[in-house]
């Protein structure tokens, strides 16, 4: 299996808590690759590490095989895009936020083809951002974040605020964009109901440590947990959040 | 009776003091450690500056002066540093800013020959630019980082589509700026009708 992104022995610290204890695991290219696990597990922290939005204190992040510590940051981040949990959008238009980073980078892109790859009319590009539902808002974000043209797109629980209703499109739009775009997706979540349905690929995090990476039927099968065995620590948290 | 009727000023003034302290428990604001260390640390500082320019006056060395406006931005910088807990090398951004602030001051006044270059107006001149700038510093510092902390969102998703540090807290640091240049301004503006330069008049 080619692995676009892979991470080995990740540790992360803050104000002397260790939030990543050596996390190892792998994104397959072209797929959807899901980070799973309890609160506080370390999933949110392991996405940021990936485009160095923080700089781990061990272990490294592969992509293509060529470790991301050696990259420009800024030329990681347009290769390596991310959608947050809350869309944050700043600009006066959808269309100045949608381009924003493309701007930076001193290039152009078409809001218009952009706002329809993700399910909105190309005329929300004049409209102010705020006055956009949340859902909107995320799919803008999304835009935003697809108009770099990235390799790779990092999804921190992108459905977490939303209602059930445009939880399932963003739902949709994300496997749209990894089969018409072969977008290699990273998606944190911490909703089994989602993972199942958009998952080609888990891993599973608990306590800042990865317990082990499973395809989808693998792992909602039970093979993962049987095949880790029941005494192992990993396994007795895995229990407990799947209760 | 000249002595009797300094200390009923200091006494009357300390009065005006407590009022505050007293406006500070009522309205729960947690400013009354922060006014009694002021005011302590303004009697103590006075009274030792006193001294000091006093015999730097009498040196009449303009080595010593530059020694003393040193000293000064150096206190001003660690003071507003102390008010930026939190951000990064607040203290050589402050000392940095507050310096450079006071020597292009400073400097266009006497290579204008506006100021002749002694103490006696060296000193309370550098001590108006260094405390303005003081001011300015601290606010920019506090509202940069309190603002940074509420906009994390928006810093760390610029930073995410490839902006550099500096263009994320862009924005940021444009408001910061703003408001804390607002009461400089405010104050030069109405120069002349609120403000009125000390002089004999």
């Amino acid at each position: 299996m080619g692995f676009k992104i892979r991470i080995s022995g990740l540790r992360y610290a803050v104000g002397g808590v260790e939030i990543l204890k050596g996390v190892s695991a792998g994104a397959p290219e072209g797929k959807i690759t899901c980070v799973v696990g309890p609160s506080g597990a370390g999933k949110s922290t392991l996405l940021r590490a990936v485009n160095r939005l923080i700089e781990p204190a061990a272990g490294e992040v592969y992509l293509d095989g060529f470790p991301t510590s050696e990259m420009d940051p800024l030329v990681l981040r347009r290769r390596v895009g991310m959608v947050f949990q809350l869309p944050a959008l700043f600009g006066e238009s959808v269309e100045d936020a949608i381009l924003y980073g493309v701007r930076l980078a001193g290039k152009d892109a078409d809001a218009g083809r952009l706002l329809e790859m993700v399910g909105l009319d190309a005329s929300f590009g004049s409209r102010d951002p705020q006055t956009l539902s949340v859902g909107q808002q995320q799919r803008v974000s999304i835009a935003r974040a697809l108009a770099l043209e990235p390799e790779v797109l990092l999804m921190d629980e992108p459905t977490s605020a939303l209602d059930e209703a445009a939880r399932r499109r963003i739902e949709e739009l994300i496997g749209e964009l990894n089969a018409r775009l072969d977008l290699t997706i990273v998606l944190v979540s911490h909703a089994l109901d989602q993972v199942e349905r958009v998952a080609d690929r888990v891993v599973l995090l608990a306590a800042g440590r990865s317990e082990g990476e499973w395809s989808k039927e693998e792992f909602f099968s039970g093979e993962g947990e049987s095949r880790r065995g029941d005494s192992s620590p990993g396994g007795c948290r895995w229990r407990v959040w799947r209760r | 009776m000249e002595g009797l009727e300094t200390v009923g000023s200091a006494l009357l003034t300390l009065g005006l003091v407590a009022v505050a302290v007293a406006l500070s428990l009522y309205q729960k604001l947690d400013l009354e450690k922060d006014i009694g260390v002021a005011v302590v640390r303004s009697f103590v500082q006075l009274a030792a500056v006193g001294y000091a320019i006093n015999y730097i006056f009498g040196l009449e060395s303009l080595s010593a002066v530059v020694l003393l406006l040193a000293g000064m931005v150096g206190f001003a910088a660690w003071t507003s540093a102390r008010r930026a807990r939190g951000v990064p090398r607040a203290l050589p951004v402050a000392a940095g800013a507050i310096g450079v602030a006071a020597v292009a001051t400073l400097g266009v006044l006497l290579l204008l020959q506006v100021v002749p270059p002694t103490a006696r107006y060296l000193i309370p001149l550098g001590g108006m630019v260094i405390g303005n700038s003081m001011n300015t510093a601290s606010l920019t510092l506090a509202r940069v980082r309190d603002d940074v902390a509420e906009q994390r969102l928006k810093v760390e998703a610029a930073l995410a589509l490839g902006a550099t540090s500096r263009q994320a807290v862009s924005p940021i640091l444009k408001t910061a700026l703003r408001s804390a240049m607002i009461p400089l301004i405010d104050s030069t503006k109405t120069t002349g009708i609120i403000f009125l330069p000390p002089g004999r008049w």
